[in-house]
This record gives C-alpha cells, sequence and structure tokens, in this order.
C-alpha cells in the first residue's frame, strides 16, 4: 500500500469541522457516491493526484493509524492516548486544529468537602476498605489514561468501573464514587454535582491532524503530505516526525 | 512456551523440597475470577493482566500469581491453620522483553506457628534453599526490609496519624526528599476551603456533618452507597480544619531530617542492630520492640538456613512494597551479580482479611521466579 490514505471523522460535528479544514486550504473532498459512503478522494494537491480518504468513527481513526493501515487521520487526543500505551513510538501529532477542545478530568462529588487535590484522594482511596468493605469506584470510558494518572499520583488501590455513557450520573447512582471524564465547559459536571480536582486534569485535548509510524510511507506519500501540512500551516513538516 | 524446561525435574526438586518442609501441594487454577486480583493489588495489576471475560461477562484472568489463589482456596477449604501451602506452576504476564508465560514456584506459610520470627526466618531459609537448587554453588544475597521499623519511627516522632499514613505509603513506593517536603510541608491554606454556603459550619464537626448530610440528600447522592457525611467531616476537620497539623515549624524539620537519615541506613543485616540503637540515641527516637523482632528473624534465619549455601545478608531502610496489605519485612534474593531478585517475599498478615477471612491471619511467604534462575535457565531446549 502506497497511495496516501487520510481517515477523517464519519459523522457529526468533527467530521464537519475536519472536512473545513481541508477544504479552507483549498482541497476537496469528494465522496464516493452516495452520502453514506465510507470513502472519498481528496483532490487539489499540486500533483494533480488524488489522495484516499476513509471516513471511520474518531476511535476507530486512532487504532488505525497505529495499525499503519492509515497514514494520516484527523481524531481527538484524548481517543488517540487512550487507544495507545506507547503513543509516541507509534504515532506522530502533526498539528492541533483548534476545534473540539475536550479535558479529561478527574472529578468527585461536591459534598466531598475534604478532597481538592489527588493526595486527598490517595488517602480517601487508601482508606476505603477499611471503613466500606471494598475499594474506590471510578466510572470512566478511559482506562487506560486513568491507570496512567493515578500511577503517576501512587494511586493504585481503587477500581474502574466501566462506563459506556452518562458517566457523570454514576456517583447518584451509586455504581461508582468518583468519575474520569471529558467536559470542555464542566456545566455538565456542575449540574451533576460534581467538582474537578485542583490538579485533577489529566489531559488537555483537541482535535489532531496524526501520522502514523507504522505505515508504510512512500516517496509521493510523503510528498503529498508534507503539501498538506505545508497548506495547513503546521508547525513542523512531516521528515522532522518520522525520523 | 514458558522460558523454562524440565519440568519434570523441577517437580521432582520441588515435591523434595516441599516435603522436606512440611508444605501441603496447593491446588490453583489457571482461569480464575479477575476480580480478587483487582481488588487486592488494585488497578495498576491490571496492565499485566490477561483479561477476559466468562459467559456471563464476569471478568476472569490467567493467573498472574499465587499467593491470592492459594489464600483463596484455603478459605474455600476450610483447613486448619496453621498450614503451609507449596506451589509450582505457570502464571502469566505482560512482560517487556520476556516471555510472558513463565513458571513461579513458592510456599506460603498461613496462621501462626510460634513467634513471627521463627515463621520469618523459616520462611528465608526455605526461599534461600530453593534459589540454591539448580546451582549449590550459587553466591545469593539476600536483600531484607522492615517497613516496620519505619512506622514505629513514625510513631516515635508523634506525627498526627493521618501524615503517618501518607508517609507510609510514600515509603512503600519509594519516599523521595521531594515527597517529604510536599507531605512534611504541606501549604494547607491555599487549596481545601469549604464552599460558601458551608463556611459557617468549618469549626464544628457535628454542624458540618449535618450540613452535609443535607447536601447529598439534596444532590441524589445514596448515602449508604458512600462515603458517609461522618467520614467527610471528620476527614476535612483532621485535614484543613486545623491549622498545619498543630506541628511546629521546627517539628517538620526535625522528621524530614531524621527520616532522611533513616532511608539511608543499610549495611550488612547482622550488624544493623548497633545502627539502629546508635540511631535511636542520636536522634532521640525509638523503634520500641520492633528490634526484638529483627533480632528474632535474623537470628532464626541462621538457624534454619543450610550453610551449603553461601549467603550476604544485606540491609536497606528504604526496602519496602507498595501493596497495602503487605505489614511486616519484605525480602529478596538475588544470585551472583544479578540485577533482577530470584525470589522475593514478606509478611502480609492483612491479605486472608482482605479476600474474606473473618478475623485477621498471620501470614508470610515468598515466590520463585523460575525463569530467572540461570542454570535452567539456560538447559532451556
Amino acid at each position: 500500500m502506497s497511495n496516501l490514505v487520510l481517515a477523517i471523522p464519519s459523522k457529526g460535528r468533527l467530521k464537519e469541522q475536519a472536512e473545513a479544514v481541508f477544504t479552507n486550504a483549498g482541497f476537496c473532498i469528494e465522496s464516493d457516491g452516495s452520502s453514506r459512503s465510507y470513502f472519498g478522494k481528496l483532490t487539489g494537491l499540486s500533483n494533480g493526484e488524488a489522495v484516499d480518504i476513509s471516513f471511520l468513527s474518531a476511535g476507530e481513526i486512532a487504532r488505525e493509524a497505529m495499525r499503519g493501515s492509515i497514514h494520516l487521520g484527523i481524531t481527538g487526543e484524548d481517543l488517540v492516548r487512550e487507544t495507545l500505551r506507547l503513543v509516541d513510538e507509534k504515532i506522530a501529532m502533526l498539528m492541533p486544529l483548534g476545534f473540539g477542545f475536550a479535558d479529561v478530568v478527574v472529578a468527585v462529588p461536591d459534598s466531598w468537602v475534604d478532597v481538592h487535590v489527588m493526595e486527598d484522594l490517595d488517602d480517601v482511596a487508601a482508606d476505603f476498605r477499611r471503613s466500606y468493605g471494598r475499594r474506590m469506584r471510578v466510572a470512566t470510558k478511559y482506562w487506560m489514561l486513568t491507570q496512567a494518572y493515578f500511577a503517576k499520583h501512587g494511586l493504585g488501590v481503587y477500581r474502574i468501573v466501566e462506563s459506556l455513557g452518562a458517566t457523570e450520573g454514576a456517583p447518584a447512582a451509586g455504581s461508582a464514587d468518583i468519575i474520569v471524564d471529558i467536559t470542555s465547559t464542566g456545566s455538565t459536571l456542575f449540574a451533576n454535582h460534581l467538582k474537578i480536582l485542583d490538579d485533577g486534569i489529566i489531559l488537555k485535548s483537541e482535535a489532531n491532524l496524526i501520522g502514523s509510524k507504522t505505515a508504510s510511507w512512500s516517496d509521493k506519500a510523503k510528498a503529498q503530505t508534507e503539501e498538506i501540512l505545508t497548506r495547513l500551516g503546521a508547525a513542523k513538516p512531516l521528515s522532522d516526525h518520522l525520523s | 512456551m514458558p522460558d523454562t524446561p524440565q519440568t519434570d525435574l523441577l517437580e521432582a526438586e520441588f515435591t523434595k523440597l516441599f516435603a522436606a518442609h512440611d508444605c501441603v501441594a496447593a491446588k490453583s487454577d489457571i482461569l480464575l475470577s479477575a476480580d480478587p486480583f483487582l481488588e487486592t493489588a488494585g488497578e495498576d495489576l491490571r496492565r499485566r493482566m490477561f483479561i477476559t471475560s466468562g459467559p456471563a461477562g464476569e471478568e476472569m484472568c490467567l493467573r498472574p500469581e499465587f499467593t491470592i489463589p492459594v489464600c483463596l482456596q484455603h478459605l474455600r477449604s476450610g483447613s486448619d491453620l496453621p498450614r503451609r501451602y507449596g506451589y509450582l506452576g505457570p502464571v502469566f504476564r505482560h512482560r517487556k522483553n520476556a516471555s510472558d508465560e513463565f513458571l513461579q514456584a513458592g510456599v506460603e506459610h498461613l496462621g501462626r506457628t510460634e513467634q513471627p520470627g521463627v515463621e520469618d526466618g523459616d520462611i528465608m531459609a526455605i526461599a534461600l534453599e530453593a534459589a540454591a537448587l539448580p546451582n549449590p554453588d550459587s553466591k545469593l544475597t539476600l536483600k531484607l526490609g522492615d517497613p516496620s521499623l519505619f512506622q514505629q519511627l513514625l510513631v516515635s516522632l508523634q506525627l498526627p496519624d493521618s501524615l503517618q499514613q501518607r508517609l507510609i505509603r510514600a515509603y512503600g513506593r519509594g519516599l523521595s526528599e521531594k515527597d517529604l517536603n510536599r507531605i512534611l510541608l504541606p501549604n494547607a491554606a491555599d487549596t481545601g476551603k469549604l464552599p460558601d454556603e458551608l463556611q459557617e459550619f468549618a469549626g464544628d464537626e457535628a454542624k458540618l456533618t449535618d450540613a452535609l448530610t443535607t447536601m447529598m440528600q439534596s444532590h441524589g447522592l445514596s448515602r449508604s452507597a458512600g462515603r458517609s457525611p461522618q467520614a467527610i467531616a471528620q476527614r476535612y476537620m483532621q485535614t484543613y480544619g486545623t491549622q498545619d497539623y498543630g506541628l511546629s515549624d521546627k517539628n517538620r524539620a526535625r522528621a524530614k531530617t531524621i527520616i532522611l537519615a533513616f532511608s539511608s541506613l543499610k549495611g550488612a543485616a547482622d550488624s544493623m542492630a548497633d545502627v539502629f540503637k546508635k540511631f535511636e540515641s542520636e536522634h532521640n527516637v525509638s523503634f520500641g520492640e520492633r528490634l526484638i523482632a529483627y533480632a528474632e528473624r535474623l537470628s532464626h534465619l541462621h538457624d534454619k538456613r543450610s550453610k551449603a549455601v553461601s549467603v550476604d545478608l544485606q540491609f536497606a531502610a528504604n526496602f519496602a512494597r507498595p501493596l497495602d496489605y503487605y505489614t511486616g519485612f519484605v525480602f529478596e534474593v538475588f544470585i551472583d551479580d544479578a540485577t533482577q531478585p530470584v525470589a522475593g517475599g514478606g509478611r502480609y498478615d492483612r491479605l486472608m482479611e482482605i479476600l474474606g477471612a473473618p478475623h485477621p491471619v498471620p501470614a508470610v511467604g515468598f515466590s520463585l521466579w523460575l525463569d530467572r534462575l540461570p542454570k535452567w535457565q539456560e538447559a532451556r531446549s
């Protein structure tokens, strides 16, 4: 596979914003056949050749870039870091795109007035078994980010409860004690009587153009990518990332 | 395939060793419920476990270690105590630069026989004998740590309980000077303010509890499911309510100096008794009866260990484990100049209760990484 493959989110606001990045830079995006097609072409490159587009879910884009089946993709940094353990070995963050802002945060109930920082949480977690006969439960869909961040703060004794939606409701529902979730304005957390710890921001995420370090890069694919990066206004060329 | 061959030979050797030390053969499945491992060791272990799901969606795992299944099996069997188990078999963990399936052997001593020091000494002697099985001429090093000395030091320094707990946890993870500064010299005034609507209750634990109860009810938080208003109010008063824990700057600085000095203590295990005594008088602190336990453990180790094996006994004050069920001494065995231990063990008096025992059960044991034993490793086909 030597043709350059670019993956774009397949639906929603993220798709519109991702496509706008390219159309604003003078490229043209054409879907194959119907609007529900999973394939398309990016045209408007100076050599006159088209780049293959795959429309995938944002989560799949991170996975496929890791596997090397796509060269370029647009997805949230949170999804990249959640999908991959050794991100920097397999994926290059080519440029932040200025939309899709969201923070992955640690939030606890407002009523935990004695908990403000991770150190407090460490105290509380350590005491949970003795007081309540079980470990502290954390609802999240960000397993890897949670594990890495908690481990960084020396926190190991807790349980993750997988949450596939409405994570912010878990403490009130009694299925978890605290949450790790994504928030853009904090209003959902506020409405659910949760507060973010002072040092509870795990990741400040936004949509990124990512490049796969595991894909096979032909000279043509590299040249096309350099042109795309230049026209999109990236700070550094592809060659700086792939070495 | 595991990195260890000659399984028949191993089995024969360990069967003999276990019999000589009154160990019952432990039985454990390879496919086990993941829950007890995650519940005891915490989520940190998940990254290294092979996890899969059972037919009802429950989490199952390939046995990541033996201690927990051996303890659980004992609880299910309802057998008498004390009892000593021996095990040998494959365990499965994600590892870098090593096979994910490898053989472990080990011994778990559950219940009280005589003095803890006797059991501790016994277990270390068996671990040394096991480590020397493939090659009796190996030069072994036994590294010994004793977190109970550190705990006693904190008591002796009269630090508030919450600070002691933080220090003990940080100590298990490898206490640095940075940790000490963070814990001992906190800037509590910056954070920890109560929300405006609760300000008026800041000085009164009972009133704060009531206010929190009302707050949790209005937020729809189930009071039975999570932390209670009492617990929150109590911890608030302890942590943020009193100014600086009532510790003077002089006492903080003294605690820091003494803890740092203690962490750097190391040397030949047999010579440490004098070092500890000197430390006590120099810093005006006391390790209390922990020193007797330390001496008993060593003297029983000398009684029991095979004199045919050459062993260098070393103590390091900063050697501890991060798991909260380890309660007493810890040790590791090294062969020749290897940097990775071939055996590791210690006392974990809290584990059985965590796993569901109705009352505390003293326990001590070790595991041996058979793929790190040079001769058996080299002989692999």
